[in-house]
Parts: structure tokens; sequence; C-alpha cells
């Protein structure tokens, strides 16, 4: 393989000879790391975002809401009905009957940490009895869990670091007075930890609403979400409809989603379409320093295409090593950051699976910034480069 | 500018150069009018934002719990110059993806939100004609609507007097999309749903509209009704137009940290790239401007001769990138990725070109000045001997 062997031999002579060309060799790397650094910091607002849908919406659950609700925010699901829903085939039972739990869903205005800024809207949801057999990954971290019927409120860990008046024994001004927070907890982050939950029949007595928004439900095994579907729908009376809880939040969360990639792509692209020229510029000055040894490499009877690779190698190398620093700013600026859309809390999240994006793009970038230098490179006619030195 | 064709003769000495050193910054420029122009938009919100306009919402933003009873006493307040009641409820047309947000308004909203895009013979009309809606041509247009057509709107659970969910209004008219509502507007008789809905929920408002006589007391006036009313049976939210502009921009998107975070990596990305072209071209040149010193050029001169060739393709990239900004700005106007966040398309502005010639400038400033400063310290002697 003696083509393989000059190729390695004569990207190794151009990659020792690199620091020569340092000042334009950064082009490529600042360029990159900008581009990419960009790109992965935008798209780890989509990741968090879609991370925690992700985690919130668990397979073996289902949501039943209105069949002319969309969103839970939505629903209006009256008590007079909740019987025939809570006896519908396709959810788990245990020893005291459905696990099912009937919630209803609010939002509370609540103060910021920072001084000055105006306050948010916290999603404020109420559970029954069943909630912790529907989510057992709720755990109490800090004090304990609200007493069922007692006008008590807990909150999720993630509020805490942002707004005030939120910690356990604090007091939160609600329609008939004060409720004290008797604990903190954690849902191994999903979306409840940026909420606030209390028991869901005083919740609605004190805002005078008749109506739960939703009912979650843990279903049987395999085909369970049918059974129970089907039920429903053989009951138009109800008007009610089951979607699958990790579906629901996938079909909710889309416009936002969306919304963020799309911002992350398009600025990411005019950033890597400015980052291809640069990368251009650079190659193609780095075939015009190389000119005198690439025709004497030709002379010696090395091949263009190990001449063409060498090129092409170097403008990977490069944008390689840019999207690395891009990749470690927004890693080191974002990761982990908490951020509120919203009612929603998240973190920013620079995923393994980001990372790859990242270098993906930028391998695309030295490619495409390399392939044309390196033809030059390769059809560099050998004489008259040999005469000009 | 007699020396322009000097500096226009250098850059095409190496076209190739010279055209992908232009497209980067074009490219930059873009995101930048972009981005700037986000911000400009955002700004323009708060700078338009009336000082005088108050606000007040219930506390528990349900539904409907502040009360005609408390927009009776606001209005009795010395500071109040005009009041103005308002409710909403989420319903659609044909099918739950249809959305249609009536937004209720009674008399007094005619002055306390003038802004509203009704006439004062539509007005006149929506009071007269009870079940009657005015549309804005977006709403109009996305429901397939036009004036004179009926227009039945359900809500998800029964939320009439009767108990039925079908509210059966008609389309009176259709009137142009203001830019402040880009989610669209459907204008309705508040007087209509107050007498039509639940009685328990009668004389229930969802916002009041004030307008004060001095916009200097409004923060205060803001303060003074959420104290007055923290321990009624209904505690309320008063906010001022100002704090909520920016609560929108700034809390909701942090408009300013990621258009600001995104044309700086823009123009740093810039930088190294006509920074090195730059240093590239003088290096190769260097006889050429000893030459010039030789024919009379002095330092200073020559040293301009080099910052203008790094401006020119910067300028001219602000120039080109701006233009296709403002080309896309209408375009991101209709995405619908965008219109379902309701996120305002960039202004871009003669202002917001403004600053980006200026940092045109700055950034050709500060990546030619260590070749501009080599050339002026130049020596003609040594620099010929070469």
């Amino acid at each position: 393989m003696i083509p393989l062997r000059q190729i390695v031999s004569v990207t190794m002579l151009n990659l020792k000879n690199l620091p020569s060309r340092l000042g334009p060799s950064l082009v490529i790397v600042a360029g990159i790391a900008a581009a990419i650094g960009v790109l992965i910091s935008i798209l780890s607002l989509a990741a968090g975002y879609a991370e925690l849908q992700r985690r919130t919406g668990d397979p073996g659950r289902a949501i039943i809401l209105l069949q002319t609700a969309d969103t839970e925010g939505s629903g209006a699901i009256s008590r007079s009905i909740l019987g025939d829903i809570l006896a519908a085939p396709g959810i788990t039972r245990d020893k005291d009957g459905a696990m099912a739990d009937p919630e209803y869903v609010s939002i509370l205005l609540v103060n910021r940490r920072a001084a000055g800024s105006p306050p948010a809207l916290l999603t404020l949801r109420g559970t029954g009895r069943k909630a912790l057999a529907v989510r057992p990954e709720l755990k109490i971290v800090a004090g304990r869990m609200f007493r069922p019927g007692a006008r008590e409120l807990i909150v999720g860990i993630a509020i805490q670091p942002k707004f005030r008046d939120l910690e356990v024994g604090d007091k939160v001004v609600m329609q008939d007075g004060q409720w004290p927070i008797v604990g903190s907890f954690t849902t191994g982050g999903d979306m409840l930890e940026g909420q606030i939950i209390g028991d869901a029949a005083i919740l609605m007595s004190a805002a005078k609403r008749n109506n739960f928004n939703s009912v979650i439900v843990r279903l049987g095994g395999p085909g369970s979400l049918e059974t129970l579907q089907h039920a429903l729908a053989a009951n138009p009376r109800l008007g009610v409809r089951a979607e699958r809880q990790s579906e629901y939040y996938e079909r909710t969360s889309q416009d936002t989603a969306g919304f963020f990639r799309a911002v992350a792509y398009a600025v990411g692209g005019i950033m890597a379409l400015g980052a291809l020229f640069g990368a251009l510029n650079t190659m193609y000055s780095a075939v015009g320093a190389r000119t005198q040894e690439i025709a004497t490499l030709r002379a010696l009877g090395f091949g263009g295409t190990a001449v063409a690779v060498s090129v092409i190698a170097e403008s990977i190398l490069l944008a390689l090593a840019g999207a690395l620093i891009g990749i470690v700013i927004a890693w080191a600026l974002f990761n982990g950051q908490g951020y509120a859309f919203g009612e929603v809390l998240f973190h920013l999240t620079v995923s393994p699976t980001l990372v790859g994006v990242g270098l993906g793009w930028a391998l695309a970038v030295a490619v495409l910034g390399g392939i044309l230098p390196a033809m030059r490179a390769a059809r560099l006619p050998v004489v008259d480069a040999l005469r000009a030195v | 500018m007699k020396y322009f064709p000097l500096v226009w003769t250098a850059l095409w000495r190496k076209p190739a150069r010279t055209i992908l050193t232009f497209l980067a910054a074009v490219a930059a420029f873009t995101l930048f009018g972009l981005a700037i122009g986000l911000n400009a938009t955002y700004g323009g919100m708060i700078a338009r934002a009336r000082a005088d306009r108050v606000y007040i919402n219930p506390h528990f933003l349900d539904f409907g719990n502040l009360t005609l009873a408390q927009r009776d006493r606001i209005a009795r307040m010395a500071e109040v110059r005009e009041i103005g009641v308002s409710d909403f409820f989420l319903g659609y047309y044909r099918e739950p993806k249809n959305e249609v947000v009536p937004w209720f308004l009674d008399r007094g909203m005619r002055r306390a939100y003038p802004e509203l895009p009704l006439t004062p013979a539509q007005w006149d009309q929506l009071q007269a004609d009870p079940s009657g809606v005015f549309l804005d041509n977006h709403t109009a247009a996305r429901l397939g609507l036009k004036a004179g057509d009926p227009m039945p709107v359900l809500t998800a659970a029964p939320s009439r007097r009767d108990g039925a969910r079908a509210w059966p209004f008609h389309v009176l008219g259709v009137v142009e999309n203001p830019s402040w509502a880009r989610g669209g507007l459907t204008l309705a008789n508040y007087d209509y749903y107050d007498r039509t809905r639940p009685l328990a929920q009668a004389g229930h408002v969802g916002q009041l509209t004030i307008l004060l006589k001095d916009p200097d007391r409004a923060v205060a006036f803001t303060d003074q009704i959420d104290r007055t009313f923290a321990s009624s049976p209904n505690p309320t939210f008063a906010v001022t137009e100002k704090a909520q502009a920016q609560n929108g921009a700034i809390y909701r998107f942090n408009i300013p940290l990621v258009t600001q975070g995104v044309s700086a990596a823009g123009l740093f990305m810039i930088l190294f790239l006509i920074g090195n072209a730059i240093a590239q071209s003088v290096r190769e040149r260097v006889a050429e401007f000893a030459v010039l010193k030789t024919l009379g050029f002095s330092d200073t001169g020559v040293m301009t001769l080099v910052f203008a060739e790094a401006a020119i393709p910067c300028l001219l990239g602000a120039l080109t990138g701006f233009g296709i900004a403002t080309a896309l700005a209408s375009k991101i106007a209709t995405l619908s990725a965008l219109q379902k966040m309701a996120v305002a398309p960039p202004t871009l502005s003669p202002a917001v070109l403004a600053v980006a010639f200026a940092f045109a400038i700055l950034v050709a400033f500060v990546s030619a000045a260590m070749p501009a400063w080599r050339m002026r310290r130049l020596d003609i002697a040594s620099a010929l001997r070469r």
C-alpha cells in the first residue's frame, strides 16, 4: 500500500510544519470555536428542555384529559364522571382500587430572588391520595409530605435557588389565607421539581373550582393503554380520552423545543457559513505557503492524492480543535445552568449527543473548506512551482 | 478619497482572499443585524410602553377573581384618569386546534386602551350587537372567516349560564393586525359575556386597565393597590406597563443576553479572519509600502491605507449583511415556529445599521492595528533592500 504510506508521511510532514503557519491556522480554530460554541449553547436549551420532558413523561403512565382539551391547563373533568373513569379497564389496581390520581393544575405568582425583578408564575399542582402510588419517583428531601386535607404545600427542589419565600417553614398567601410550606421534594429531575404541590381537593375549594384538570393513571401491562382508550371511547358521556404520558409531553413540548432548535440551527448555520469562508481562506493560503514543499514532494514522486489528503487532514485537525474549544466554552458557561421558560424550570444540558453534533458540523465545515484548496494543491504544476524557487 | 483606487487595487491583488473575507463579514453581519434588530424590537416595546398605564390582575391568576365592585372602588381613586375592564376565555372554533381567545372589552377600554384597532363607529357596533366580534386579519385568515360569518366558539367545559359550552358569535368586521398583538385579536363585548356566563361568576373581571393622571406615580400606585386588596377576598397583582414589557423581553427570553452573545461571537469570528487577511496582504507588499513612503506618503498616510484595506470588506459586508437580515426579518415573521412562540421579528432600522457600521469600523481597526503599526514604523531602506 504505497499510496497509504505516502498519505501518512506527507500528512505528518505537513502537520509538523503547522506551527510555522500558526497565525492563519488560528482563523479556522477561532472561527469554528465561535460557530460551534454558539450552536451548542443554543442547542443546550433545546436539549435541556427535551430532557426534562422525557423524564416527566413516563410510558408506564397515561394522562386522561377531556376530548376537547389539548393540554392539562385547559382540562376540566367534573367529579361526576370521575368514578366511571377510575373504573375503566387498563388502569393498574392495588388493594385500595385504581392507581389513578385526579389532579388540579393552576398557577401561582412567586417572587424571584434577584432584587428588583418582577414576580414569575409557577405551576401549582393539586394531587390526591394516590399521588405517591402513581408517581413513586416523588420523594421528600426536607420536611415532610403535606397531610391529606390540610392547607399545606410542598415545593420542588428546582424552585428554591431561583425564587424566594419558598423555604420549608415559609408561608404562601393563598385565596383563603396563608399556607405553610411543610416540605421540599425531588422527582429525579422532572418537570414537577419546578412546581408547587398541595392537596387537590383543598386547593380546589380555595380557588372555588369544581373540576379537576386531568387524571394521571398507572397503566397495566402491554396493550392496557389501548384497552383504556377503547373503554373511554365506548362511553361518550364521559367525553374524555387517554394519552400515554410520554407522548403527551412530547406533543406539548414540540413547539418550544422546535423553536429552540430552529433558532440554534439558523444562528449556528450562519456562523458555520462564516467559519467556512474563513477555513477556505486559510487553506488556500496554507497551500500557497507550501507551494515549494508540495512541488518538491511531487518531484520526489509523491502522488497528488497524498498531497490533497494532507491539506484536508490539516483542515480537519484545526476544525476539530476549534470545535472542542467551542464545546468546552459552551459547557463551562451553560451546562447545568437553571433556566426558567415561562412556568417551566429546566437545566441547560450539553449532552454527549450535542458534542457529537458539534464535532460533526466542524468536520463538515473542515471538509468543505479543505476540498477546493486540496484540489489546487494536487494539481499544482510541478515545473512552474519549482522554477519559482 | 483620492487614494481609493490605490486601496481598491490592493484588495483585488488576491481576489479569492478578498471575496472570502467579504463573504465571512456578510455572514457575521447578517447575524449581527438579526440579533441587534431583535434587541431593538424588544427595546422599542419597552420604550413605547406607556408610563401612565397600569394593569391590575387577580393575584391568583386562575379565572376572573377581580370584581366590578373593585373596579368601582379603584375608579373613585384620585390618581385614576380612565379605567377599563376586560376578560377572556380559552375556546376554539370547530376543532380544538383552532384556538380562539375572545378578549371581552367594556366601554371603558375604549379610552383606557386607545391602541385597540377599532374606529369609534366600530366601538359603537360592538356595543350595539353584543354577540358580534371583530377579528384581526391574521385571526380571520387562520380561521377562514370574513365579516358577516357566524363564528361559534366552543369551550372545553360548560361556560354559559344555560350550561352549554357554545358561544354563537358572529364576525362584525375584520381589522388590521396591530404589531403588538402578534398572537391575533378576537375583540368581543364584556357586558354580553358577563350576563351570559354562569351566575356564580357574574361581576368577575379578568383584568383592569388603568390610565393614571400622573405617570410618575405608577409604581407607587401599583403598590398601593396591592396593599389595599391584600387581605380582601380578591387580592390583586398590579403591574405597570413598563414592568410588564421588561418582564416579557428580559425574563422570558433574556433577549439582551442572547442577542449580545450571538453578535459578539459573530464579530469574534471575523476579527481573526480579517486580521489574518490584512496581515498577509501587508506582508506580501512590504516593498510596495516602502515605495509609497519613498514617494512621500507620510507614516500616518500609509497606516490609513492599511486600515482602509481592512475597513472596506468590513463595511461592504456590514451593508450586505444588513440587507440580507432585512430580507430575512420579513420572512421570519411568518415562520410558524416563531409565531407559535409569539416572538416579534427583528427591527432593521437605520439605527441598527449605524450600530453595524460602527462595529464594522471597530473590527477593521482592531484587526488591522498590528500590520498598520508595522507599516507606520517601516524603515524604507531596510524594506527596499529585501
